[in-house]
């Protein structure tokens, strides 16, 4: 008896001074990994209610994306029979067991700032004003999750890019200032290659034609992504560089001609009158629908197919 | 004449010979027919396809992210059955066979039959290990590589450039089997070895095997939250509060080790890259828990009374 008990304490003594070695070792090692995300973040009391008893299944680290993918396929009944803040619970509860998976964060703002918002904005049994209280309520809460979620994988692209498409979708609420920084954010902090750098920076390049006051800003872009190549050289591209060309507000020194941006007047015409069909009263008009009759003009347009014509 | 025979501590010898046995052991208590649950798990988890997740390519990181998951939560589960039950075990079962007396009486130090047992034990999760992982491994190539066949082919028909398609198979790829992948099961590994260590020290004071398995449990799951004490502890030190709640996670964090510390596979499964150096560090760190609980175990089972 005598032996087990000074085994014990031989036992207790041994754990707690090689603990005490070990402690700050451990402490660092696990900042330095949860640093560069190599260890998932710890949970809190506050997060551990919040899961309530997952919290335990959870505990076992490899166990955590498995359940957040459980659970994602189960949230799918939730979109279906349109229980949105059941909807948004679960993503809630998802993101908190794998927070460094972009997608889930991704999945809930789409919920939540698309198929939500869309809900109430056509809820049928509600008052006008509640429509559209409801359908601002959901977009902003989607952008609250999409933020959380770039806080929380701060080098990814794909939550800012969201973002910024999110503000600039026709379908919601149009909000060019915040695109333009949310991709000038994506193009200076986000870990990405240069296919996809070519891409953002033509929708900052979108977003920044639509935004009164930065026309200067846009023209620069697009007279650079032009000057690029071939590659970069799109009918949105060359429409913007042209329309840009046509501002009042943009002082373009070397102002390029129309053959030199589109190749032809053929070319010309067929892009800037796609531009004037898709107006969509943010994109700048000055002097486009003149530039387009002179063509029609000098390409000898058939009446019926003009500009303002019935038939157009 | 008498003659003396000098008995050296430890033998490679001797320690292979117990550790053979006790390989052979627990292959004829017929552990490996859950690696036929861990193969059927992994091909069942291939019919699984994530919702939203459709497009080139678009649906494979969250597909594979979950085979990744589900597959070292197998392996971390199967492994720490096996180094619990198979640990557990060993001494009693010595004992009730009278192995052990047998092999006590003879000149064997209890340092090499323990090292000997443990041995055993970390032989068979190595072969399982291997065998899971070659399922593993298999799995997760077949299912990028159908990927890449797919998504090669609807690319070049969009008339993609090829450098574009060789950038994307090439990120298709890169979720597949690598190093990392590897380093994941290195993580799975060194977690079962610290079990198998706790459980060897606890079976030898032990009354019972059902008795070492449910303080292995608990100590394990301690580990799981050490780490939470342990910072909560080291915050409390620094803001200079002496509470009862600052004193107990400071013994969770001294007794327990962090299991959390040796998850090195959920970054694999978030697809990211581990540096070499810490897989050395968190290698080293599980080497020390494991050290410790065996010289402890030799301190309790030099003089016990069989």
């Amino acid at each position: 008896m005598r032996s087990a008990w000074k085994n014990g304490i031989v036992i207790l003594l041994v754990l707690l001074v090689t603990g005490w070695l070990r402690m700050p070792y451990e402490q660092a090692l696990t900042k330095e990994m949860q640093q560069n995300r190599l260890l998932p973040p710890h949970f809190d009391l506050q997060t551990r209610a919040a899961l309530k008893q997952k919290s335990f299944a959870a505990a076992f680290g490899s166990f955590r994306p498995t359940l957040a993918a459980i659970m994602a396929v189960g949230a799918t009944n939730y979109h279906s029979s349109q229980q949105w803040d059941e909807l948004e619970r679960t993503y809630e509860e998802i993101v908190l067991l794998d927070p460094h998976n972009e997608h889930y964060w991704n999945m809930g703002a789409w919920h939540m700032a698309y198929n939500a918002a869309a809900y109430y904005q056509q809820a049928k049994n509600l008052p006008a004003l509640e429509r559209g209280k409801q359908f601002r309520q959901w977009i902003e809460k989607g952008d609250r999750f999409l933020d959380r979620g770039i806080a929380a994988n701060p080098d990814g692209w794909l939550l800012r890019a969201e973002k910024g498409r999110l503000w600039a979708s026709p379908h919601r609420i149009r909000n060019y200032p915040l695109v333009n920084r949310t991709f000038k954010e994506l193009l200076t902090r986000a870990q990405i290659n240069q296919r996809q750098r070519d891409g953002f920076r033509r929708e900052l390049l979108y977003s920044l034609l639509r935004t009164p006051g930065s026309e200067q800003e846009a023209y620069a872009l697009a007279l650079e992504l032009f000057g690029e190549g071939e590659h970069q050289h799109l009918p949105s591209l060359l429409n913007a560089l042209m329309v840009l060309q046509l501002h009042p507000k943009v002082t373009a020194p070397e102002p390029l001609g129309m053959t030199q941006i589109y190749g032809d007047k053929i070319e010309a015409y067929k892009h800037l009158r796609n531009y004037l069909k898709a107006a969509d009263g943010y994109a700048p008009l000055y002097g486009v629908k003149s530039l387009v009759l002179k063509l029609e003009e000098d390409l000898q347009i058939p009446m019926e197919n003009r500009i303002g014509h019935g038939r157009q | 004449m008498k003659q003396t025979r000098i008995t050296t501590i430890i033998s490679p010898a001797r320690i292979c010979t117990i550790a053979g046995h006790t390989f052979t052991q627990l292959v004829r208590m017929k552990v490996f027919y859950f690696l036929v649950i861990f193969a059927l798990l992994l091909l069942g988890l291939q019919l699984i396809d994530m919702p939203y997740t459709s497009g080139a390519g678009g649906g494979l990181d969250q597909n594979i992210r979950l085979i990744k998951s589900a597959g070292f939560f197998a392996m971390n589960t199967f492994s720490f059955i096996l180094a619990l039950a198979a640990t557990a075990l060993l001494i009693p079962k010595d004992v009730e066979d009278r192995t052990l007396y047998t092999i006590l009486s003879k000149p064997v130090p209890r340092l090499d039959y323990l090292f000997g047992k443990l041995f055993g034990v970390i032989a068979l999760l190595v072969v399982s290990l291997l065998v899971m992982d070659v399922i593993f491994s298999s799995i997760i190539y077949l299912r990028v590589e159908s990927v890449v066949a797919e998504d090669s082919e609807l690319l070049l028909k969009m008339g993609k450039p090829q450098a574009m398609i060789d950038a994307h198979v090439s990120a298709l790829r890169a979720q597949g089997v690598n190093l990392a992948l590897q380093a994941g099961v290195l993580g799975v590994f060194l977690k079962a070895l610290v079990v198998a260590s706790v459980a060897l020290l606890i079976s030898t004071f032990s009354t019972s095997t059902i008795f070492t398995m449910i303080v292995t449990v608990m100590v394990v799951l301690m580990g799981l939250i050490q780490a939470e004490a342990r910072e909560y502890f080291m915050e409390q030190q620094a803001l200079g509060g002496h509470t009862v709640m600052s004193e107990v996670t400071r013994f969770i964090a001294l007794l327990f080790p962090d299991f959390k510390l040796l998850g090195i596979e959920d970054a694999v499964i978030d697809g990211k890259l581990l540096p070499a150096g810490i897989i050395m560090r968190v290698s080293l760190i599980a080497v020390f828990y494991s050290a410790i609980y065996v010289v402890l175990s030799w301190f309790v089972f030099r003089k016990k009374e069989i």
